[in-house]
């Protein structure tokens, strides 16, 4: 399943396949992700979505295939694409005891941002995410959903084509989800490749493309609607992953 | 990349003030181990308990007697029981930690018995204070027990002369008839010299207490000796506990992962990482070598640039090993641990607190691996002696392997670590 890469694709890879031992974290995945698209990627804990995220960034190297990212080559431009994308791990990865404007300063500055176009960023990213009230209060003490916020601030401080989230949305509260959906939309507004982990079957309604990947391989992708068509008969997102897996996608709404 | 490495180690720099723990060990810790190695690392007894036990019943006796009990480390004891078993009693209980017996006709004849000193051994150090201080407590005296024994010496001989002339003159005037007797009478009483006439000196007896002179710390002060190994211990201590914590520590949160995939290259990530504990250990060096000079008045006698460049040698190692550890800890707990493990072998056999050589040589042969022993006889050798390059080049020189073997080994392993 060698398709050709288009031209305007973010991301494009071909038969990326990564092992661990005899472990197969991935297995031959070709996947395309049109610019400018919020692509979800579907599938339960431990599928190979954060494997599959961390060879895209160059953080592993693939044991087969390849694929370009951004334009850049995965296997020798890693840097290239560490420099335009944005990446939102699952943690959250903040600096507690620093506070929620020297977070954004410290990862501002990292991404090479001037001074002066930086407090004007900052400033623009903490009204759009409502933060402005906890500037100046340490990050371990921001919960939730406004935690989450700020680490999807601080991924794209640096306004990045193509922003990554490996499951941004684990351990939040539902309202919180859905606005931070909001949020990923408005981003796409601008442009912006979204490549977005979940193993939440509600969110995968909100992707313009969709890649099921169960146990390593991506065994559907399209757009919902061409899914439900093709696996579904028509129907719902959740029918059609019954019928891919023999069994649902376990979780729903997120603890509390 | 200047940027870059500025906005982390600026990062790191808040970290540490915001953390209270830390702070706090960085002032605390030196300030602690100064005092201690100080003061209470003295191996030096100021006085030792003393029982003085005098049976000699001569002048001489006596007068060695009274020089151990006025000596001013003597811290005289006096004992219901003044026997050698009344000694060896108090000894067991603790009250006392020398005797000293003067037995009888001590110094009388050359066949006396020697004066007699018991030790407590359990009490290693007042035990060899009391060995050394037999000599000092019985100079002041030594004059006047010449004097004696010269004075003694003369009288001697003139007993003897005077005898041997009233032999000599009995003998003689047996065969001088009584009348000649009578007439000779007066003036032969008149020709026995006076002793003090005969211009007899006494045999010198030599000086044999000796004249000590002990060169580059003449009081044996310990603070002296401790004090310039303290420096290398603070600086290793702080920088492989400052850079194996502050790795792990994000590690552990899971923003190392998210710096990795920042434009941040791992030479800059390793570079601003150890930035921080490289600052700190230098402040605490600076912190214990003024505060030392200050409160133990010591003087640095070498060449200091070239002190603080071989120090640094030391430094570069220990941050070498600190990101080595960070590669290998899981959380920081392990880390503190193994940064413990890395550290405490080091102090113990590397010649800081008990002498090399006193150590069993397979031990010797391990310290000798260990960074740290190569740096106490640089550390004491400029310190106290003023030893340059040329006298230290050997350990100097394996201090530089080391430094280098330790950062490239942990470069590339944090690297490695990274992917």
């Amino acid at each position: 399943m060698n398709a050709p890469i288009a031209a305007n694709a973010a991301i494009a890879t071909t038969g990326l396949t990564k092992r661990f031992g005899d472990f197969t974290a991935v297995d031959d995945v070709t996947l395309e992700v049109p610019e400018g698209a919020v692509m979800g990627l579907l599938g339960p804990n431990g599928a190979g979505k954060t494997t599959l995220i961390r060879m895209l960034l160059g953080l592993l190297t693939p044991s087969a295939g390849g694929g370009r990212v951004l334009g850049h080559d995965l296997l020798t431009e890693s840097e290239a694409i560490r420099r335009k994308a944005g990446y939102m791990s699952q943690r959250f990865s903040l600096y507690d005891d620093l506070t929620v404007d020297e977070n954004l300063t410290f990862y501002g500055r990292v991404y090479g941002l001037k001074r002066g176009p930086l407090r004007e960023r900052i400033d623009e990213l903490l009204a759009w995410s409502g933060l402005e009230h906890m500037r100046r209060a340490p990050a371990g003490q921001v919960g939730g959903g406004l935690r989450q916020r700020l680490a999807f601030a601080c991924a794209i401080l640096h306004r990045p084509p193509l922003l990554l989230l490996d499951e941004p949305t684990s351990g939040v509260d539902p309202v919180s989800r859905r606005k931070f959906w909001d949020l990923i939309y408005g981003l796409s507004d601008t442009g912006t490749t979204v490549l977005v982990t979940t193993h939440y079957m509600d969110e995968a309604e909100y992707c313009d493309r969709l890649g099921m990947i169960l146990a390593g391989r991506l065994v559907a992708h399209g757009t919902p609607a061409e899914l439900r068509a093709v696996h579904a008969g028509g129907g719902s997102l959740d029918r059609v992953f019954i019928n891919l897996a023999g069994r649902p996608l376990s979780p729903s709404p997120a603890p509390q | 990349m200047l940027n870059r490495l500025l906005a982390l180690a600026g990062k790191e720099f808040i970290q540490i003030r915001r953390d209270k723990r830390t702070l706090a060990m960085m002032i605390v810790l030196p300030l602690l181990w100064l005092v201690l190695f100080g003061y209470a690392f003295s191996f030096d007894v100021k006085e030792v308990k003393v029982v003085v036990i005098d049976n000699s019943g001569s002048p001489t006796g006596a007068l060695v007697a009274k020089a151990f009990r006025e000596y001013d480390r003597s811290r005289v004891v006096t004992l219901a029981d003044s026997s050698e078993a009344g000694i060896r009693a108090a000894m067991y209980r603790g009250d006392v930690q020398m005797g000293i017996i003067i037995p009888p006709g001590y110094a009388e004849t050359e066949s006396s018995p020697p004066m007699k000193v018991i030790l407590d051994g359990s009490d290693l150090f007042a035990a060899q204070t009391g060995t050394r201080m037999i000599q000092k407590a019985l100079e002041p005296v030594q004059d006047e027990v010449k004097a004696q024994m010269q004075a003694k010496a003369k009288a001697d001989l003139a007993g003897r002369i005077a005898e041997q002339f009233q032999k000599v003159k009995g003998a003689l005037l047996a065969q001088v008839p009584a009348p000649v007797m009578a007439q000779l009478g007066g003036k032969l009483a008149a020709l026995q010299p006076p002793a003090d006439a005969l211009a007899f000196t006494p045999p010198a007896v030599p000086q044999l207490v000796p004249q000590v002179e002990t060169l580059y710390n003449p009081d044996l002060k310990s603070a002296n000796v401790m004090i310039p190994g303290l420096l290398g211990l603070v600086v290793m201590f702080m920088a492989i506990l400052m850079t194996v914590l502050g790795i792990v520590r994000e590690r552990e949160h899971g923003t190392l992962e998210q710096l990795v995939v920042t434009p941040i290259t791992p030479f800059e990530l390793m570079l601003g990482k150890l930035i921080p504990p490289f600052v700190i250990a230098a402040m605490d060096f600076a912190l214990v070598y003024l505060l030392g000079i200050d409160l133990f008045n010591l003087t640095f006698a070498g060449n200091f640039p070239l002190f603080v460049g071989l120090s640094m040698l030391l430094l570069f190692t220990t941050l070498g090993l600190g990101l080595l550890l960070s590669t290998v800890a899981q959380n920081q707990q392990q880390a503190m641990q193994l940064a413990m493990f890395t550290i405490f072998p080091q102090i113990l056999v590397s010649g800081l607190i008990f002498p090399l050589i006193s150590l069993p040589k397979w031990v010797q042969y391990i310290a000798y691996l260990l960074p740290f022993t190569h740096y106490v006889p640089i550390a004491r050798g400029m310190f106290i002696k003023g030893q340059g390059l040329d006298q230290l080049l050997v350990p100097s020189l394996v201090l530089a392997f080391y430094a280098v073997a330790a950062l490239v080994l942990a470069s590339v392993r944090f690297r490695k670590r990274l992917a």
